[in-house]
């Protein structure tokens, strides 16, 4: 029997938007940048864990929420899990949580939305990294 | 047994921003030197799915840039991404799939930016790219 893994990383977006926080937008990754169709879905034993840092052009008050979203073949939009992100009078926050991804297959997309809920006047942008990780073992 | 990794491969994580495109010319851009992507024995698979995705963020809005973002070695071209820019400031793109298997493992790949069709004022941009690779691997008795 012999036992390893893999660990890898996915970053969809390496310059993610500015966004006003003042009004209650939500941002998508942009289409072009979304994890789009991959075995990595039917991988048994698949963890997947979503790593996001809220940063703000100044002192402030914002709460963000990042949902995992899972678009089906037909276009169907299904939020996986969401990650808050909330800060108090602060300029930055980080945040990570383990999404159950055992739902997708093959011909998935995911993407992720930002949401301003409580809202302020500065500006932010919200880095996220995906960590894939599957332990594998060979009878 | 199926096994698949996923992983993105960053050329730059902090491109320059100061590429011009108001004059025609190749290679306006290269990944630097330190920072390319040497693919190593991974090359050695029989299929190695890839997909070269990213941003070209400009300065400022310009409508009449055009140019190619190539996925290169210095000898040949693994994909061309061709760009024309329009009234925003931020291109996004994803590539068709690519097999890299043929790509030599030793030999590293970068980005590089040819302006064909030059803006008219003085406008620069970023590049910010990366390589989605996919590795399946089939284990049988």
């Amino acid at each position: 029997m012999s036992k390893f893994a893999i660990l890898s990383q996915i970053v969809l977006d390496n310059k993610p938007a500015t966004i006003s926080s003042a009004a209650a937008n939500a941002t998508d990754t942009p289409t072009e940048l979304q994890l789009s169709t991959s075995d990595i879905w039917e991988v048994s034993g698949l963890r997947l864990r979503l790593l996001s840092k809220l940063i703000l052009s100044a002192s402030d008050t914002v709460t963000v929420t990042v949902d995992v979203n899972r678009i089906a073949k037909d276009g169907t939009v299904t939020a996986l899990d969401t990650l808050t992100l909330a800060i108090t009078a602060g300029t930055e926050v980080t945040g990570e949580m383990f999404i159950d991804v055992s739902s997708m297959v093959f011909t998935d997309t995911l993407k992720l939305t930002t949401t301003t809920t409580v809202l302020g006047t500065a500006t932010y942008e919200v880095d996220s990294l995906l960590e894939f990780s599957a332990p594998i073992q060979v009878n | 047994m199926n096994i698949v990794t996923l992983s993105s491969l960053m050329f730059d994580p902090k491109p320059d921003a100061a590429t011009a495109v108001n004059a025609i010319a190749n290679d306006v851009y290269n990944s630097p030197l330190e920072l390319r992507l040497n693919l190593g024995q991974i090359t050695r698979m029989t299929y190695l799915d890839s997909e070269l995705v990213g941003s070209l963020i400009f300065d400022a809005a310009e409508s009449v840039c055009e140019g190619n973002i190539r996925l290169t070695d210095g000898v040949t071209d693994f994909h061309t991404e061709a760009f024309t820019t329009s009234t925003t400031t931020r291109l996004d793109f994803k590539s068709t799939k690519i097999n890299l298997r043929n790509v030599n493992g030793t030999t590293p790949l970068y980005l590089a930016i040819d302006i064909t069709v030059a803006a008219t004022v003085a406008v620069t941009c970023e590049l910010h790219g990366q390589l989605r690779v996919e590795m399946p691997l089939l284990i049988t008795d």
